[in-house]
């Protein structure tokens, strides 16, 4: 059983998502940071259950009754179990009773934090990823119990130490491709995108609300299908790029869409953080 | 085979992620169109579709190319004049409490409200597609005199079950949510259900009617909703 003492800032629980359930206005879900996800799933794989912990800013406290292998990836983060300091992308084991405390993240916004175990929560869409009103839980509380089945074979001791590219959690330089609106903009106001830096206002699961100085009353338009890294511009100048709960349909103009890595570097990044876009490929 | 040219558009959205744009007043029922292609290209992870695109999720096995040769295979013909067979009634309340946009709209003017309700309740709309939420469909069908502009500033919340205009769009808010459109009423019938298989009971392609109903009859419903035991009804023609 995995207890939380404290939930930490935000904190979900995100396997690959809901593919498939669009035509229901279902939102993927899912990791925000595919990169991180998918390392936390390659160095502890499971083919019943690939769930993480998703840690925003301020990771959880947990305490654990299982022996089981965890990993951390993603923005990198103070963790410690039973008081022994952690490192990055490395596999731990809990024994049979364990604190793992994760403290603020210092490189990045978001840390994954994968155990080795089928978590034994409700299948919604064929996902266990949070999303209310689908999920009755938006996030992780404190006094939250999560009972696990945990593997059967004999534990195997894994000592590899992996290199891992963590740079994109600090790039500044976002990859974009032109989205199916770009047309629609003045040669100028596509200029000014590409060149000026868009600094992050808010952010969550949905989105990021990016600034800019551009201005574009476009024509009335359709209701259109949104991806995760889409970037449409508001009447009002605002960017919103889709994330992993984006809405499946919406009808801002569609400017940009960035690129798979560049949407991971751009959820590792907290709100007052300064970026810009190019359209080069990664 | 010659190939006939088609009447959408190829727009690139990720090397796996297509959508076909199809020029206004095209003959074809999209969401007919959809099931064919799932059924003519069974590699196709997802298809979606809004009132003027189809959205084709491909694998990465599956080219641009090798993905416009197999359309040019498909016949659309099958998918011409399509009507709807079914028609729900939805019920809907104009309680002041839930018409105040349509108060500001028209200056409070009971008459121009009056005769706005009356039209509304009179058409007959098509479900075209879900998206923006779980369970929030797209009508089309809106009578052009009653189209309205989208806020100029978007409400903090709207309350589930706002029947809503946005444009020439109809929509019902099936969870509290932010949104810009228009409030004219609130229906109590629940779009969508988690719990069941199908989670949805209007199909894309079927026709919706708006019953009013008073107050009173509006709290009975949410009663039988909150209680599983509310049905829709739909006519069969």
């Amino acid at each position: 059983m995995i207890a939380f003492i404290s939930s930490g800032f935000y904190t979900s629980i995100q396997d690959v998502g809901r593919q498939g359930f669009r035509h229901l206005g279902v939102p993927l879900s899912g990791p925000m940071d595919q990169t991180a996800f998918d390392l936390a799933n390659d160095l502890l794989p499971h083919p019943a259950d690939q769930c993480v912990f998703e840690c925003t800013m301020i990771g959880p406290t947990l305490k654990i009754t299982v022996a089981m292998r965890f990993v951390l990836t993603g923005a990198s983060i103070e963790a410690w179990l039973d008081n022994r300091p952690l490192e990055m992308n490395k596999v731990y084991q809990t024994t049979v009773v364990s604190e793992l405390k994760l403290g603020r993240v210092i490189r990045g916004l978001r840390t994954y934090l994968r155990f080795e175990a089928v978590l034994d929560l409700p299948l919604y869409f064929g996902s266990k990823s949070f999303f209310t009103p689908i999920t009755k839980q938006r996030r992780l509380q404190k006094g939250d119990k999560i009972t696990l089945q945990t593997r059967s074979e004999t534990l195997r001791q894994n000592n590899v130490s992996l290199r891992v590219d963590s740079s994109y959690l600090v790039a500044t330089e976002l990859a974009v491709d032109f989205g199916p609106d770009w047309e629609m903009l003045p040669d100028q106001a596509q200029a000014k995108l590409l060149k000026e830096a868009h600094t992050v206002e808010v952010q969550d699961r949905m989105g990021y609300q990016l600034s800019s100085s551009v201005r574009f009353n476009a024509p009335k338009l359709l209701s259109q299908l949104v991806l995760p890294g889409m970037v449409q511009l508001t009447p009002g100048g605002k960017l919103l790029v889709a994330t992993a709960d984006c809405q499946v349909t919406g009808g801002y103009l569609q400017v940009l869409q960035l690129t798979p890595k560049a949407l991971d570097a751009l959820v590792q990044k907290a709100e007052g953080k300064k970026l810009t876009f190019r359209n080069k490929p990664d | 085979m010659e190939s006939v040219s088609k009447p959408y558009e190829l727009i690139v959205l990720r090397p796996n992620v297509h959508s076909l744009h199809f020029e206004e007043k095209h003959p074809y029922a999209l969401h007919q169109l959809v099931q064919l292609f799932e059924q003519n290209i069974p590699e196709l992870i997802e298809v979606t579709h809004t009132f003027n695109r189809i959205n084709l999720f491909s694998p990465d096995s599956l080219s641009t190319a090798a993905l416009l040769e197999q359309l040019n295979d498909i016949d659309f013909s099958s998918c011409l004049n399509f009507k709807s067979s079914k028609i729900w009634e939805l019920p809907i309340c104009f309680d002041a409490s839930f018409t105040t946009d349509l108060h500001d709209i028209f200056d409070g003017n009971q008459v121009n409200i009056d005769a706005f309700l009356k039209t509304f309740l009179v058409t007959t709309f098509t479900l075209e597609f879900y998206g923006f939420l779980p369970g929030f469909g797209y009508l089309s069908g809106l009578p052009k005199s009653l189209h309205l502009d989208r806020k100029k500033i978007p409400d903090k919340t709207l309350i589930p079950g706002s029947v809503a205009i946005g444009g020439e769009q109809v929509g019902v808010y099936p969870q509290k949510s932010p949104g810009g459109w228009q409030c004219i009423g609130n229906s109590p019938a629940p779009w969508i259900n988690f719990d069941q298989e199908p989670p949805v009971f209007i199909k894309a392609g079927d026709g919706v009617r708006f019953v009013e109903i008073d107050l009173k009859r509006h709290k009975e419903i949410a009663v039988a909703v909150e209680m599983n035991v509310y049905h829709p009804t739909s006519l069969t023609l």
